[in-house]
């Protein structure tokens, strides 16, 4: 029963005077019970300015009146949700932003590029019946199309078999030339429920079209049945079969024809798909299309059916909406069985087919506008735990997923906790439990992007020539280290750059994730990411904030001493924590790369989670070359001298240029790259003497300050050793091996002596040998 | 693209863009006023809105194709000099618009100097154009963009003799647009009228405001007369008698939208004033005729100030009511460029054109305050 108009809500009643109100209504009817809908509608009649030459007739070529009757039905969720919009049901439906709907019920226009609902709530009904007032008015002066929005691609009604394809592949196929080509088509097919089966179609079609031309040729015949396949299951077929690319030919006077009138969708049939593709001019490509099919499928013995898809390459005026190219794609899909390959002749049923763009890279990059591609196959990511998977996934979602990933580990049940991979449903999640690289490169594969996944052990190609060729090929121009391992960092820093030019780029994580660390080698790998680590451990030192957060939380001490690295085990923090550090890596890491070929220095970025938990603030640090200073009694070993550490120097020498002065070293020792790196030096004490032949390193407060610098550091820094300067450029005194002995003596582990002289460093190793070739 | 026509809200004053499907531009007139630069005036400010519509050439200075002056008013080119470069094109700098191709009548200019003081727009307009017209005495060639001018009319005693290609004679169609052969636009100049050998017709003339007068049909959405257009300055009633008497019911009179002359003026339809004769005045049956020549549905459109009921002349409620009867009979609209729906902002009124003649593009309507007030603030409200 429906209710009277006494119960027509006041919500809707207040709404109708509005309506009465605007400018471009006449007149409102009363509210009526639409049992359709099972809610409240009323006709508002628009008024409609005609082209000039058409007012006295009263109705627009196309068919739309001066005067239109429009059905506003409310529906029961009103106001949460907007009335729906339905012209009376003669309204023409040639136009291109008409609604899809079935040809029974009234049209429906697409009055806005969005959603109806929203612009409800945004900016209420009035913009509502502004937009269906301008709608109607471009409807009836034919200006619904507009160019710089782009073209409005045919709309077609409760399309219901999708299928995937290459886009831009396709149209690049739409040459100048008219012709027909046949593609690869893969296919699943099932029976649709017995009461939803309208126009004599009785299932439901999905599959992809491939990029490879499929070469039908009637002289093999059997041939074709690599081309043709069924394999029935219950109420379900999959299997092979091809797709028609059938694109226009020319026009009148020889030039490319373009469709510039829009056209309804209205076939059903082998006829109907006739009459539209000459509507586009590619009637004549479709026929040889056909007429090949029926040549070559003319001997072959099938028994079965398949469905075939065929796509009209319409040529537009202008783009589409939406897209840079003018092409339009409109498929439709049939079946054909063998020999007689249309079993119905012109009346063999055909049906509108929804194509939408596979996953690929372009599709990916360009809706995570990336206007250039990274050369994602140079890109090798090692590390492909929490912070790794992470990073690879963003690239990989942007369409630059890393060409290869390597980690030495299995997924466990913990990482589900952070990784950026889920766990999928299974038995005992053996699924699960796989090495790290192989799901990290499988989901990559899944955004259709080659990735090669190496399951090794990084850290052992220092001594493993042979896997080192395999980890990093010539190719690979950067190495995303992503693990937190200081054995594998050190590994990379060991490779001599003449055997591995690709830059490494580091991320990692400290202090629970509350300070995040990215750098880049220079040039020639110089400062390479041993240089970058130390100097960051120095910066994270010198930054008041940082600096407990670093090297004083308790337990540092306990779990590698530099904070090093989520190892999942020791870093309890949350998978947001690591999405935030892994998301403003990755935009820096896509800058980076970018920026690589054209940067000589290395990069340091200091990330800092601020104390309101949510903000990152990251510094920049440019890092000049390091310079590089050989042994005067060892060949294997080296000194590293920062650029910080230099400018001290220089500074101390010029203070004193009549007497030679020094200092102590700090930094960071490299057992497997065998070098000392001197990130900073502590001036020497006031104890000290200096005279024109000789610096007399004193010793007053030194054992506490270096104790306090190096606790500050948590040990991560430490002395090295001395440094001291020459006024004319000879190397190492007498006098200078005599005080390294002593060093060596009282030190377990080896030192070094850095000696400054006009015509550059000089060094002396120190260790436990020395003595003892003294002795 | 489809052709386009614009024209600006400036009050009583011309200013209007053709734009041709294939993206030329003419521009008939300029009214922006001074105060129109000045944001604490609600003028519109039309120069920003023509700028809009304008595009760059290749060193990025707007361009019009074509500058049309009907005649030398200062309603008609008040801020040319301000707003477009008269000199060398080579020297017009990044800000200014650049005209490519004059269109000037010398003879209107020579009529409307014997009634009054030409203004400095008018003034700096003429001698742009003497520039053109001398370069082209002495190259013999139609100049480069930036030089190139067409002389509408022939002159008195022979002084428009010898300029050939660059002058168009009365009743002879403009074949070439900005230096190349037009097929967008057919224009047919049906004024100002010659020169006279009696000196007293050559006085009336002079005192009814000689304009250009120009008949364009112009070709959109495929169709080559989507749209006659009839434009003529200021002409008045005497102008329109002669034409009458010309061409008749002959196409060239024709439109799908007419610009009134003068502003909506009383004084293009009749010898009599309208105040003077409290509303009772005559109307001339040959001027009248000559501009209501209206195609099914057109058009007719007053550049003016809004329109009173009052004594007010340009523009003259009077006009109205004789143009009115026109649209009425077939059933076309008048259209005020001052007029504006409550509370919206003055816009620039634009046609679209189509093949079915022209489409009004109208504006969104403003959601009434009311929706959000009701009745606050709109009268005193009594609260006991």
């Amino acid at each position: 029963m429906s209710p009277s108009s006494l119960e027509f809500p006041s919500g809707i009643r207040r709404h109708l005077n509005l309506i009465q109100q605007h400018p471009r209504v006449l007149e409102v009817g009363t509210p009526f019970w639409c049992d359709n809908e099972q809610c409240f509608a009323v006709i508002a009649e628009f008024e409609i300015q005609l082209p000039s030459r058409r007012r006295a007739a009263g109705v627009s070529r196309s068919g739309v009146r001066g005067v239109e009757p429009v059905t506003l039905i409310f529906p029961a969720s009103y106001p949460l949700h907007a009335p729906k919009i339905y012209l009376r049901s003669d309204f023409p439906r040639t136009f291109a932003h008409i609604q899809p709907g079935r040809p029974d019920a009234p049209p429906e226009p697409c009055i806005l590029d969005g959603d109806l609902d929203e612009l409800f709530h945004a900016q209420g009904l009035w913009s509502i019946l502004n937009q269906l007032a301008d709608w109607l008015e471009k409807a009836a002066c034919d200006r619904l199309i507009d160019p710089v929005q782009g073209w409005e691609p045919v709309r077609r009604d409760n399309l219901e078999d999708i299928v995937v394809a290459d886009l831009g592949f396709l149209r690049s196929q739409c040459l100048r030339q008219p012709q027909h080509n046949f593609f690869f088509f893969e296919y699943l097919k099932f029976l649709k429920s017995k009461d939803d089966r309208p126009h004599n179609k009785p299932t439901h079609l999905n599959g992809q079209i491939g990029n490879q031309k499929a070469k039908l040729s009637p002289a093999r015949p059997e041939g074709l049945r690599q081309y043709f396949s069924r394999d029935p299951r219950q109420e379900m077929w999959v299997g092979k079969s091809i797709a028609i690319l059938a694109t226009p030919g020319k026009d009148s006077v020889g030039k490319p024809y373009i469709a510039s009138q829009y056209e309804a969708e209205t076939v059903t049939d082998i006829q109907s798909l006739y009459a539209q593709a000459e509507k586009y001019g590619c009637e004549q490509s479709l026929e040889n299309a056909f007429s090949w099919l029926e040549k070559c499928a003319r001997k072959l013995l099938a028994n079965f059916s398949v469905p075939i898809v065929v796509i009209l390459g319409v040529r537009r005026p202008f783009h589409l909406i939406g897209e840079s190219s003018n092409i339009e794609l409109v498929p439709y899909w049939l079946e054909i069985s063998f020999p007689q390959i249309l079993s119905d002749g012109e009346a063999t049923p055909v049906f509108p087919l929804g194509l939408q763009q596979t996953v690929s890279e372009d599709l990916l990059r360009s809706f995570s506008n990336e206007p250039e591609p990274l050369e994602a196959k140079s890109i090798t990511l090692i590390g492909c735990g929490s912070l790794g998977s992470k990073i690879a996934i963003h690239l990989a979602r942007a369409g630059q997923g890393p060409g290869t990933v390597i980690d030495k580990g299995y997924l466990s049940p913990h990482n589900a906790a952070r990784h950026a991979l889920l766990p999928e449903m299974g038995v005992m999640q053996l699924d699960w439990m796989r090495p790290k690289a192989h799901a990290v490169a499988s989901a990559i594969n899944s955004l259709e992007q080659q990735t090669k996944a190496l399951l090794a052990d990084v850290s052992q190609i220092g001594h493993d020539r042979e896997l080192r060729k395999t980890l990093f090929p010539k190719r690979i121009k950067t190495i995303i280290n992503a693990t937190a391992s200081i054995t594998v960092r050190e590994a990379l820093a060991q490779v001599p750059v003449h055997e591995m030019k690709a830059r490494v780029l580091e991320t990692a994580l400290f202090a629970q994730g509350q300070v995040g660390l990215m750098s880049l080698e220079g040039r020639g790998r110089n400062p390479d990411t041993l240089d970058l680590l130390a100097l960051a451990y120095q910066l994270m030192h010198d930054d008041e904030e940082i600096r407990p957060l670093v090297f004083q939380q308790p337990g540092a001490a306990q779990y590698n001493a530099t904070g090093q690295g989520c190892g999942s085990l020791t870093m309890r923090i949350s998978d947001a924590r690591v999405s935030q550090f892994a998301a403003s890596m990755t935009q820096g890491i896509t800058g980076l790369i970018r920026e690589q070929s054209a940067q000589n220095i290395g990069l340091l970025f200091l990330g800092k989670l601020e104390v309101d938990g949510i903000s990152l603030n990251w510094q920049r640090h440019e890092v000049a070359p390091v310079q590089v200073v050989s042994m005067d009694n060892n060949v294997d070993w080296h000194i590293r001298v920062s650029d910080c550490a230099h400018q001290k120097i220089l500074a101390e020498c010029s203070k004193f240029p009549t007497v030679e002065t020094g200092g102590i070293l700090l930094g960071r020792v490299s057992q497997s790259r065998q070098s000392f790196f001197v990130t900073d030096v502590m001036s020497a004490p006031s104890d000290s003497k200096r005279m024109p032949e000789k610096f007399i390193l004193g010793v007053e407060g030194v054992p506490e300050a270096v104790a306090e610098y190096m606790e500050a550091t948590n040990n991560t820094l430490y002395c090295l050793g001395t440094w001291h300067s020459h006024l004319r450029p000879i190397g190492p005194s007498a006098e200078d091996y005599k005080t390294a002995a002593v060093i060596a003596k009282l030190q377990a582990m080896m030192s070094a002596m850095l000696i400054y002289t006009p015509d550059g460093y000089k060094g002396v190793f120190a260790d436990r040998s020395m003595v003892y070739s003294n002795e | 693209m489809k052709s386009q026509i614009t024209f600006f809200p400036v009050d009583n004053g011309d200013m209007t863009l053709i734009t041709l499907e294939n993206g030329k531009k003419i521009l008939i007139d300029v009214n922006i006023r001074g105060r129109a630069d000045d944001d604490d005036d609600d003028a519109p400010d039309v120069a920003a809105m023509l700028r809009q519509r304008l595009p760059h050439d290749a060193q990025g200075r707007l361009y019009v194709d074509v500058f049309l002056l009907s005649h030398p008013d200062q309603d008609h080119c008040r801020g040319l000099a301000k707003h477009f470069h008269l000199g060398e094109p080579g020297s017009c700098p990044n800000d200014k618009i650049l005209i490519s191709e004059i269109w000037s009548s010398p003879m209107v200019f020579r009529r409307a100097s014997r009634h009054l003081t030409l203004s400095d727009d008018a003034k700096a307009f003429n001698a742009e154009a003497k520039r053109r017209v001398n370069l082209f005495k002495q190259t013999r060639l139609i100049g480069d963009i930036g030089d190139r001018i067409l002389v509408l009319g022939e002159d008195e005693n022979g002084k428009t003799d010898n300029l050939d290609q660059i002058l168009v004679k009365l009743d002879q169609q403009i074949h070439h647009v900005n230096g190349a052969p037009e097929t967008a636009v057919h224009t047919r100049l049906l004024g100002p009228l010659p020169p006279s050998e009696f000196e007293d017709e050559e006085e009336t003339l002079s005192k009814n405001n000689s304009s250009v007068i120009v008949h364009f049909l112009i070709a959109s959405d495929g169709t080559g007369d989507a749209c006659a257009f009839l434009t003529g300055g200021d002409a008045e009633v005497v102008i329109w008698e002669k034409l009458w008497d010309k061409y008749g019911e002959h196409p060239w009179l024709q439109y799908d939208i007419l610009q009134t002359p003068h502003h909506c003026s009383w004084h293009s339809l009749s010898h009599e004033s309208w105040g003077d004769t409290d509303g009772k005045a005559h109307v001339s049956l040959g001027a009248r005729n000559a501009l209501a020549q209206a195609k099914t549905g057109a058009f007719v459109i007053a550049s003016s100030k809004p329109i009173e009921d009052d004594d007010n002349d340009p523009p003259c409620i009077g006009a109205k009511r004789e143009y009115e009867k026109t649209t009425r009979r077939v059933g076309g609209s008048f259209i005020c460029t001052g007029d504006l729906p409550q509370g919206q902002k003055a816009q620039p009124l634009s046609f679209e054109l189509d093949k079915d003649g022209l489409c009004l593009i109208r504006q969104s309507q403003p959601s009434p305050k009311s929706i959000f007030i009701g009745a606050v603030g709109r009268q005193p409200l009594a609260h006991g």
